[in-house]
């Protein structure tokens, strides 16, 4: 905790002071990197804001950051703002201060602030009220939403200024708008908070979501302002337009002060000399050495000198054991002594987690070890540093935890610890990934008609459809989805006079905002509780058939009971601590292809996208030891029938003369000499490790989740006729995802093949770190390192 | 102008049958009372086509065109003409019916498991499967008759013209889980009404605080049916597990009540004073946007005087409301307003469209006293209703009211007038005495409902003021979300 700015070098407060003073240092650290300080930049907001707002906020708050002031002046030109800045930025004050402008030009003005958790809406419920307060002005905000109690609803609707909600509940009250009238009639702002979390299935609804409540303020001629305020991510002006269908001014140059800090890329042993060239994924788990260790070492070898720690784990188990590890850890080490380290996570409880976020602030506690929970919004003061085990999947959340290091102007160090894992590697391998400018994209995809279907009823409900509606129902597919709803009695009438709502009440209620397809199952805790939102029938059968355990949360679950055959499907679930994981088996076809968009790469090499059949038939598992990856249990039936998915996909078809070419380049030999079993082992490799390999790095460019994805690969495809590998949506209607991997396949197969090719893994099995997928439904088989390499680079030459 | 024959056909999925206990099965059966009864389900059902069998008396009819042997053929039931057609191939054989066995002069029904609905939200498309094979197999061109085909893969609620073909649902999934019982209403004219009963109304269900796990319990300890209940010792019931002196009261009471068509009284809460303004809307369906007819009744259920303000223009969405309100204001501003089941629809509905077409009404509006029978009754447990499914129609015949014979259900009456908005010709053009007699049915059986009340029960409150603000403890809550 020296307040030296330039310590000295051996105090492990720096990367290389880490590396110097390390117990039985083993060459961990790859990548050194510095980020200097930034001063803040303000600008008097008297420059922005009239006298009225400004002397107030000059006396209780101080400067504008030159962000906030930007966004201020592009809202009084009547632009629609999106604020993608760090957090801590004050991008609250961006929206307040408008809600203040407007409300002095006319005291019935309303706004509706949306936010994505419960949680986060009570909290700036007080805040603002305070800030209002300070302001010297008469603005009311309420929280309005499922926690509301029934007899103070009317009261608030009918009187607040300024009202808090989320997208649930949105969804809902939209079915009896009229109850809303005023408030919606006098509506001049619409806020939409943490924007960047709204992707995927629960983006695409949010964004229909929007589209109708914008069509009923238009009914009562209201037409507010937008403000979307959003982390750094890739694309926020198209994202901010897809989520509301308005166009946005981005300000996105952050004008908020921070410290200098270290960030130091850190790789722990493995042992893989003691590794066959046949070693299997589990060989490769168990030789690694746990990167939950080597972060506690670090955390006790920090605490140890004095500098106050938070490292992030990936589960509430590694929080608990790291906090066990670096005990023991800090009584091993040379400086022994002793070391106060707590765990915090969700599951903790609140009397619990209070304690610990108290005594990390008073400074009585050396290091806390927690799962992202403390990520955001949680004030346990400043600490000197943190310690990132593994790479928390966006580069938004890297930021984030790196980000929590640093007291005012002293130096602060962040410690990234790879795990066996592609990604991870690739980020060791190439730091300046998560260092450079660039953010992964945040998709939504509109294009899904599941989803679509849904809302379009619910808007039906909400007034009738016409022709007008055109504008917020994308024309083309509004006729074929009226006339889908009439044939099935859900709806009567037609768009040149008006098409009525004729099915059963409130269809708002129907609507899962996490699923796409009108089969949900519900997740049930068996003795207790768990806050999960209802699954997807695909992800029911991949994830949670009967057996399987998964984790949610950071806690892990078991499923006990799996039940379709009911109006309300359902399956329980129970919470289990093991050392174990499921792996399930599947086989997969794709058929039905219609592509949409095609690119002739020339010489037999073609991409393209669209829409088809992927049938899944899950039907075994195993349970398998996470440390080791060996199993513990015989293969066991699922019991589940195939599934169907209708879905979007992009694929990638070669030449058929491609195969003999690397199995000749490959095995130097005649290729028609080759078995049918050799054939499969090293052309089907390639392809194969080119499918895992695109899946599993797609993440670096696109925010989204591995699973949301599934891929088949095939030397000779039934309805393409050539070597081809898919990559699909893993949902009904699709997410749009594959959409963007066609559009951005360049780059995605660019940095596989560069992963691959620098992976130095023995052998052409591949590992976790290249190739390898925990998911993959055929238990890795068969991969070959060497020819998905030499299959990308065909590729990649043709783009 | 007489009645068009009529023939009911009570649909059941092989589920209700065979989960339902015995007493429901009887109940349902005499509810209906149908001539035909229609075993719905994709599969052959012989469990549940036996109980059907032992239950249904001699003269009604057994359909199960999932069976393993179907009854097949034409059929004149009560003076209505039907086809029971389990397979395709009866269906080519209509036209050999046609003239020898049909009357191709009045419509025929076609009863079949044969026709289903695919909803594709991901293409966007809705398809009845099976119906090229139907619609070849029967052969239209070559028929002389006007057909109307019902068919028990469907939704009771479902009715759609394709090219040609006018489909019914027949019930599928009637009676399981949350779908209601429901009973189609075949007329010689083509027309079909539909009724329905939810599944949680029949046998000791149909009681008040009973449910699914106290029936079992009650049929357990002997009571099999609601009579059994109501002439049993009070000690007897109240001994069961769970059951504490008031319930078993109450269960009781409602038992009486249903046996003998009485109200009974379960509090002292006072219905409103001052002369209540009964009225019952008529709209475009559940999800209206216009309030076309509003019946009001001002005096007694027998000799009050009937008023029906009614839009007969679509195009003028807020003549009937702003008629009726004009009334109102000027008329009877201090009596309270009241509507049976008026929190869950009349009273929302009329001040939506208040807000909608005559804002300046609404002041007005939400100034008035509402009452609503059915939520102090039922909802706020203040007294007990008879009939077994509380709607007005059920309780006010049980109360001794005889309606007229309009032959309209309230889903007709929407259609028809979404017919005429669609389509505003001579052939469309509602009978608009016929409805207006309709509403007046309604509204005077709410008036006996109402009346009934205040005679019941140990003591009638007089001190209540007469003109409340919106506040009032009958109204609101429900109508807040």
């Amino acid at each position: 905790m020296s307040s030296d700015s330039d310590p000295p070098e051996y105090a492990p407060i720096t990367a290389r002071g880490l590396q110097r003073t390390f117990p039985e240092y083993q060459d961990q650290l790859k990548h050194a990197e510095t980020v200097p300080a930034r001063d803040g930049s303000y600008v008097d907001p008297h420059d922005v804001l009239r006298p009225e707002l400004a002397d107030p906020f000059s006396e209780t708050v101080g400067d504008l950051f030159t962000h906030q002031a930007a966004a201020l002046r592009h809202l009084a030109e009547d632009d629609n703002v999106c604020v993608a800045t760090s957090t801590s930025s004050g991008k609250t004050y961006v929206y307040a201060l408008q809600v203040a402008r407007n409300h002095l030009a006319d005291s019935d003005s309303t706004a509706l602030l949306v936010y994505p958790t419960k949680a986060l809406s009570r909290d700036q419920e007080q805040e603002l009220n305070e800030f209002f307060g300070d302001l010297g002005l008469d603005i009311s905000v309420r929280v309005y939403d499922g926690d509301t109690p029934q007899d103070r609803r009317k009261h608030i609707r009918e009187t607040a200024d300024v009202i808090i909600t989320n997208f649930v509940g949105v969804n809902v009250y939209l079915g009896h708008h009229t109850r809303w009238h005023s408030f919606l009639a006098n509506c001049d702002l619409l806020a939409i908070d943490e924007s960047h979390t709204y992707t995927g299935v629960h983006g695409m609804h949010v964004a229909w979501t929007i589209r109708r409540l914008r069509r009923i303020l238009d009914h009562y001629e209201s037409d507010p302002q937008l403000v979307c305020t959003s982390a750094t991510i890739g694309n926020p002006a198209e994202h901010s337009t897809r989520l509301t269908g308005k166009s946005f001014t981005v300000v996105d140059e952050d004008g908020s002060p921070r410290g200098k800090r270290d960030i130091a890329f850190w790789k722990p042993p493995v042992e893989e000399d003691a590794l066959d060239p046949d070693a299997d994924f589990e060989d490769f788990r168990e030789a690694q050495t746990n990167p939950a260790r080597e972060a506690s070492a670090i955390l006790a070898h920090l605490g140890l000198n004095g500098i106050q720690t938070l490292m992030f784990t990936r589960s509430r188990k590694n929080a608990e054991l790291g906090a066990k590890y670096a005990g023991s850890a800090a009584s091993e080490h040379p400086e022994s002594g002793y070391l106060s380290v707590e765990p915090y996570h969700a599951g903790l409880g609140k009397e619990t987690r209070r304690g610990t976020e108290y005594q990390f602030k008073s400074e009585q506690l050396d290091g806390v070890t927690s799962t992202n929970a403390l990520e955001l919004g949680i004030d346990i003061g400043s600490m000197d540093a943190t310690i990132l085990t593994g790479y928390p999947g966006t580069r938004q959340s890297f930021w984030q935890q790196v980000g929590r290091s640093g007291r005012g102007d002293t130096d602060a160090l962040s410690v990234f610890i790879a795990r066996a894992d592609a990604i991870d590697q690739y980020i060791i391998d190439n730091p300046e990934y998560v260092l450079g400018d660039a953010i992964e994209d945040a998709v939504i995809g509109l294009e899904n008609n599941p989803v679509y279907a849904q809302h379009l009823l619910c808007a039906a409900q909400e007034h009738p459809l016409t022709e007008e509606d055109r504008e917020w129902f994308d024309g083309e597919r509004l006729d074929r989805a009226v006339e889908m709803w009439i044939d099935a009695g859900k709806l009567a009438g037609d768009l040149s006079r008006s098409v009525r709502y004729t099915g059963p009440p409130r269809p708002q209620s129907d609507i899962s905002m996490y699923t796409t397809s009108d089969t949900q199952f519900d997740v049930r805790c068996r003795d207790g509780e768990i806050d999960m939102e209802p699954i997807d029938k695909e992800r029911a059968y991949r994830d949670h058939h009967e057996g399987a355990l998964f984790l949610h949360n950071g806690a892990q679950y078991e499923v006990i009971e799996f039940n379709e055959d009911v109006p309300n499907p359902y399956v329980t679930v129970e919470e289990v601590r093991t050392n174990e994981y499921t792996e399930t088996v599947s086989e997969k076809t794709v058929r039905n292809l219609d592509p949409e968009a095609t690119r002739d790469l020339g010489n037999g090499y073609h991409l393209a996208w669209g829409t088809g059949t992927v049938e899944i038939h899950y039907t075994h598992f195993q349970r398998k030891k996470i440390s080791s990856g060996k199993a513990t249990t015989p293969m066991q039936p699922t019991g589940l029938p195939p599934i169907e998915l209708n879905t979007q996909l992009m694929w990638i078809e070669t030449p058929l003369s491609l195969q003999d070419e690397i199995l000749h380049e490959i095995t130097g030999e005649d290729p028609s000499m080759l078995t049918d079993g050799d054939v499969m082992a090293i052309f089907g490799g390639g392809l194969h490790g080119a499918e895992h390999g695109m899946i599993k790095l797609t993440p670096l460019e696109l925010r989204m989740d591995k699973s949301d994805l599934g891929g088949l690969s095939t030397p000779v495809h039934q309805e393409t006729g050539v070597p081809t590998w898919f990559i699909h949506d893993a949902v009904e209607g699709g997410l749009g995802f594959s959409k963007r991997i066609y559009e951005q396949v360049d780059t995605i197969a660019e940095r596989t093949r560069e992963r691959v090719g620098q992976c130095d893994c023995k052998g052409t099995g591949g590992c976790p770190a290249c190739i390898m997928d925990s998911q993959c439904g055929n238990q890795n088989r068969y991969l070959h390192t060497q020819a998905t390499v030499k299959v990308l680079d065909r590729v990649l030459n043709q783009l | 102008m007489s009645s068009p024959a009529t023939t009911r056909i009570a649909c059941a999925s092989p589920r209700f049958v065979e989960q339902g206990d015995p007493t429901a099965l009887d109940d349902w059966l005499s509810y209906f009372d149908p001539e035909i009864v229609l075993l719905t389900g994709g599969a052959p059902a012989p469990r549940a086509a036996s109980l059907l069998r032992r239950r249904i008396s001699a003269d009604t009819h057994l359909f199960h065109p999932a069976g393993n042997a179907p009854a097949s053929g034409p059929r004149r039931i009560d003076g209505v003409q039907f086809v029971f057609a389990p397979t395709v191939q009866t269906l080519r054989e209509i036209h050999e019916y046609e003239g020898r066995d049909l009357d191709t002069s009045v419509p025929t029904f076609v009863l079949s498991g044969l026709l289903d609905l695919n909803v594709d939200t991901t293409t966007l498309s809705t398809s009845l499967v099976g119906r090229e094979e139907y619609v070849s197999a029967l052969d239209l061109k070559h028929l002389e008759g006007e057909y109307i085909h019902i068919s028990t893969q469907l939704p009771a609620e479902y009715r759609r013209e394709w090219d040609g073909l006018t489909v019914i649902g027949g019930g599928a999934e009637a009676g399981y889980a949350d779908t209601p019982l429901v009973a189609l209403d075949c007329r010689d004219d083509g027309r079909v009404l539909t009724r329905s009963l939810n599944r949680s109304q029949l046998g000791l269900r149909a009681l008040d605080q009973v449910g699914r796990k106290r029936a079992q319990h009650l049929r357990e300890a002997g009571f099999t049916n609601r009579d059994d209940i109501a002439e049993a010792d009070s000690g007897s019931i109240s001994d069961l597990p769970g059951l504490g002196q008031t319930t078993a009261e109450r269960i009781q009471q409602s038992a009486t009540a249903i046996a003998h068509g009485d109200i009974v009284r379960e509090s002292e809460d006072p219905l409103p004073s001052g002369d209540p303004v009964y009225i019952d809307i008529e709209t475009d369906g559940l999800n209206p946007t216009i309030t076309w007819l509003i019946g009001v009744l001002d005096g007694t259920a027998d000799g009050g005087n009937y008023m029906s303000f009614i839009q007969t223009d679509p195009e003028e969405p807020r003549r009937a409301i702003e008629d009726f309100m004009a009334w109102y204001t000027a008329n009877a501003s201090h009596r309270p307003l009241v509507a049976y089941r008026g929190w869950k629809f009349d009273f929302s509905v009329i001040h939506d469209h208040i807000v909608e077409y005559c804002p300046h009404y609404e002041d007005d509006w939400t100034s008035t006293y509402r009452f609503d029978p059915y939520q102090w009754a039922v909802e706020d447990g203040n007294a007990i209703l008879p009939g077994r499914t509380n709607k007005l129609e059920d309780v006010a015949a049980a109360l001794g009211y005889e309606r007229a014979d309009t032959g309209l259900t309230g889903a007709a009456v929407a259609r028809a007038y979404q017919q005429w908005m669609a389509d505003q010709s001579t052939a469309t053009e509602l009978d608009w005495d016929r409805f207006k007699s309709y509403c007046e049915d309604d509204v005077r059986g709410l008036a006996v409902i109402y009346e009934t009340l205040e005679e019941s029960g140990r003591i009638i409150s007089t001190n209540e003021s007469s003109r409340d603000t919106s506040d009032t403890t009958t109204q609101g809550t429900l109508s807040d979300w």
